[in-house]
């Protein structure tokens, strides 16, 4: 029987375009995932970068004194990445631009997040 | 110069002194970079560096005598290990009960280390020692010793803040 986190984090991959999601701690580990397919990566370094990304972002904010981010979303060629931060842990999403909706995975995000982080 | 130097492979063979105040002066100012540009996320290269330092430390101690591959006794190889890298001469490893329930943990106390002035200089800042080469050392034996039997267990490394010159350093080695 799958965990209450894990059940949030299989409903966001049925979302349209959506390749993985991932709970990653702030000390660099994926504490959960979810993915449609196999997804050929070293967890460890995409943790630890996932956390330098946002706490870059962060850093940003405060030099600019603009407040913290909310969702920090980074666009590659073929596929979205949105990092946000939930406390402790972070979410980060993986979708195919192709396919996904970057409004519907923003709102998803916000929406889902808290129940993720009240899960943990 | 050995071959070594000229691959790029970290040797403790020849010794070459360098001031201590040198190395943590470089040590200081790689953490306050990291500090100041990654902020919270800096925590995270801990993790990434304990494999990596964790290999080159392997061939080093091995080079010295230290058979990384033999590690039977935690409490007495860490301090062993620590002596024979030059970092501290004096260093209590304990396992206390409590937390079992979040996995193994091992509480490492390093008095007098090395990089001491690091960890005051940085305590005083109010920055988290996210670098300290006695945590890798201590993580790496430890994930070493750990992964002959379980392999894909994972070692978490916390770093309490030193603020007082007569404290040891005190690193927290969690396996789960």
């Amino acid at each position: 029987m799958s965990s209450p986190v894990q059940r949030i984090l299989s409903d966001i991959t049925r979302i349209p375009g959506v390749v993985a999601v991932f709970i990653v701690s702030k000390e660099g580990f994926v504490i959960d995932k979810a993915a449609t397919g196999t997804l050929n990566l070293d967890e460890d370094a995409f943790a630890a970068m996932v956390t330098a990304v946002l706490g870059s972002i962060e850093q940003l904010g405060g030099e600019l004194q603009i407040g913290r981010p909310e969702i920090t979303t980074l666009e590659f060629p073929g596929h979205y990445l949105l990092i946000h931060d939930i406390g402790d842990n972070i979410v980060a999403l993986l979708a195919d631009r192709s396919q996904a909706v970057l409004g519907r995975l923003r709102y998803e995000m916000k929406k889902q997040a808290p129940r993720i982080a009240n899960t943990l | 110069m050995s071959d070594g130097y000229k691959e790029g492979k970290f040797t403790l063979e020849e010794k070459v002194a360098l001031p201590s105040g040198l190395i943590n002066a470089i040590i200081a100012g790689y953490q306050i970079a990291l500090n100041r540009t990654l902020g919270s996320g800096s925590a995270a290269m801990t993790q990434l560096l304990i494999k990596d330092v964790g290999e080159f430390l392997e061939e080093m101690l091995e080079e010295i005598g230290f058979e990384v591959h033999e590690i039977k006794d935690l409490k007495e190889d860490i301090p062993k290990a620590f002596k024979m890298l030059g970092i501290s001469n004096n260093v209590e490893v304990e396992t206390p009960e409590d937390g079992a329930d979040q996995g193994d943990k091992y509480v490492i106390k390093i008095h007098d280390s090395v990089f001491k002035p690091v960890s005051m200089l940085l305590a005083k800042k109010g920055i988290a020692f996210t670098l300290s080469p006695e945590s890798f050392v201590a993580a790496a034996i430890v994930r070493k010793a750990i992964r002959k039997v379980r392999p894909n267990a994972q070692v978490r490394v916390k770093i309490h803040p030193q603020k007082n010159p007569e404290d040891p350093l005190v690193i927290e080695v969690i396996v789960r």
